[in-house]
């Protein structure tokens, strides 16, 4: 349980230090900027592969919503938290590009995205096998729960975040994490 | 049989699990936790299973490196100078480059100029020949630039690098005047050769960083070995780049050693380089600490293209700590007064600082009327 309490108040800090940067990216500081970028560097361009199937795509992602966010500053109003707004802003650049490029079809299909070599880099065996089978039991989501799934997850965004993000009520993200959940425990019970 | 039934049970734990929930609503949760071991046993497991699901994140620093840069460019105003003409040079020749930003700064330099050409152009000297392309950043300007052999500069403010048209066709040779870092590609046998005002450095590939404000010339070594000496031919210095037929005073330079060379010629090496304070301007920062304030004006002034005067000499030896990053003026006499106990007068760019309180250095005790 201690787990998830962390998880709590690293939210909080996270916020706090983001709202720091955003001033200062407010105020011009080029600097706010580039750690607001650094900060989150290696999550969206994960997140962002999830939906691009590229890597160099995923950096031109990050590169076009962090330039935009520069280019608003003076009028930038995050009602949301910065996490929140960042992995919507995104999605949704993602999104547009796979518009564009006709790209959905094979988003449908769910072809198997780039793993990450990170897990083969974690010297913890037992982790290692654990992650895998969470990734694949994760990749066998609806496409829509999945989602869901990541953005909760590996964005450590709230249940309110997530529902912004995709524009949806709050207790649609909550029934589909439960429903999710509760598949992914049943699916891995031996793991656990 | 399982304790945890209901839908809304996966509900509350899922809102937990993701920081949804209100402290209260927390206390609560837990509460209901306790109540059943099976409850905390399934729990134990989802929290094992929430801790490894999100994937780690690692990501190559450099390619992070490069994408932060990348950024950095792009929100820059264009860094643009054109490839100043001399003379002659054809006219369609001469656009404007953008170096701004990193994804457009690919310049491939036109190669098939025989080297005998460049060679005798090498004695023109500023007659209006055309051998040279010439890449010009104004105080306040920072560029990047990527030569055809993949050498990556970061020119800092108010610098030249002169590149000659046939760069990489058998020799690989620059002139700098001001401030670069060099992120050399290796190429066997072609070596990578900086011109500095009074020293040359020569390098085979590696990271460095030459900064070349006169009146001395400082090299900073990175990663890789590079030498570094005087030009001299005949008793006087060379026109730029190409291998000085006589190099003296050379010293070779390893990671985290720097040179430098006075106007004399003598090089003197360190070993202990401030390599963070050398290399700052390639992330957009000034590092000021430990200098006193009238060394730092130059810098100032070249980094903000500004005019700072320091009013009064009791302010020479106040030190500014940390470090500055690309912003405006205002921002910076903003930083000054917080920071020191100066005001400032200001017309248009030119700063003048004096001190706070009247003259006498009783800034702690008396405030001076």
């Amino acid at each position: 349980m201690s787990g998830s309490t962390r998880i709590t108040g690293d939210l909080l800090a996270r916020e706090t230090r983001d709202r720091k940067f955003l001033s200062g990216i407010i105020t011009g500081d080029e600097r706010a900027l580039s750690d607001l970028f650094n900060a989150y560097y290696p999550e969206l361009t994960a997140f962002a592969r999830g939906y691009t199937y590229s890597h160099a795509v995923a950096q031109d992602v990050l590169q076009d919503v962090f330039t935009a966010l520069w280019i608003q500053r003076s009028g930038l109003e995050i009602s949301s938290t910065v996490a929140g707004y960042l992995y919507g802003a995104v999605r949704n650049r993602c999104l547009n590009i796979r518009r564009h490029e006709k790209l959905i079809d094979r988003y449908e299909q769910s072809q198997k995205p780039e793993i990450s070599n990170s897990a083969i880099q974690n010297p913890d065996v037992e982790a290692v096998l654990l992650a895998e089978a969470i990734e694949s039991a994760v990749e066998k989501l609806p496409a829509r729960s999945r989602e869901i799934f990541r953005l909760c997850r590996e964005g450590a965004l709230t249940h309110r975040e997530v529902a912004q993000v995709l524009g949806i009520t709050e207790n649609a993200v909550s029934v589909s994490m439960s429903r999710t959940l509760k598949n992914l425990h049943d699916a891995l019970k031996d793991w656990l | 049989m399982t304790q945890i039934e209901s839908s809304s049970d996966w509900v509350k734990i899922t809102q937990a699990l993701s920081g949804s929930l209100t402290p209260d609503e927390y206390a609560e949760f837990e509460a209901w936790v306790e109540e059943s071991s099976e409850r905390k046993k399934i729990l134990a497991e989802l929290v094992t299973f929430w801790n490894n699901s999100a994937k780690p994140h690692r990501v190559d620093a450099n390619e992070q490196l490069e994408q932060t840069q990348r950024l950095l460019s792009s929100i820059r105003e264009p860094v643009s100078t054109p490839a100043r003409p001399r003379k002659n040079m054809d006219s369609h020749r001469s656009r404007r480059w953008l170096v701004g930003s990193l994804s457009v700064a690919s310049i491939l330099l036109a190669v098939g100029v025989f080297w005998q050409t460049y060679s005798d152009s090498m004695n023109l000297g500023s007659d209006g020949s055309s051998e040279y392309k010439m890449y010009t950043t104004r105080p306040g300007q920072w560029a990047s630039i990527k030569l055809a052999d993949g050498t990556q500069v970061h020119m800092n403010v108010g610098s030249v690098l002169e590149v000659p048209r046939d760069f990489g066709a058998g020799s690989r040779s620059v002139r700098l005047t001001g401030q670069a870092a060099f992120n050399v590609t290796q190429k066997s046998g072609t070596p990578f050769v900086v011109a500095a005002p009074g020293a040359q450095v020569t390098v085979l590939g590696t990271e460095f960083v030459v900064r070349g404000y006169t009146p001395d010339v400082k090299v900073t070594v990175k990663s890789g070995r590079v030498s570094v000496g005087i030009c001299t031919s005949n008793g006087r210095e060379t026109r730029p780049t190409s291998m000085c037929p006589a190099l003296k005073n050379m010293t070779t330079l390893s990671p985290n050693e720097s040179a430098s060379v006075d106007p004399e010629g003598n090089v003197l090496a360190t070993h202990d380089a401030d390599l963070e304070a050398e290399m700052a301007f390639t992330s957009g920062r000034l590092l000021l600490g430990s200098r006193p304030l009238v060394d730092l004006i130059p810098d100032l002034n070249r980094w903000y293209d500004a005019d700072i005067r320091l009013s009064d000499d009791t302010l020479d030896s106040f030190v500014l700590g940390g470090w500055v990053s690309v912003g405006s003026l205002d921002d910076f006499i903003q930083y000054l007064v917080g920071a020191l106990p100066v005001k400032v007068e200001r017309t248009e760019r030119r700063i003048v600082v004096s001190p706070l309180h009247d003259s006498s250095i009783s800034r702690r005790g008396t405030h001076g009327s």
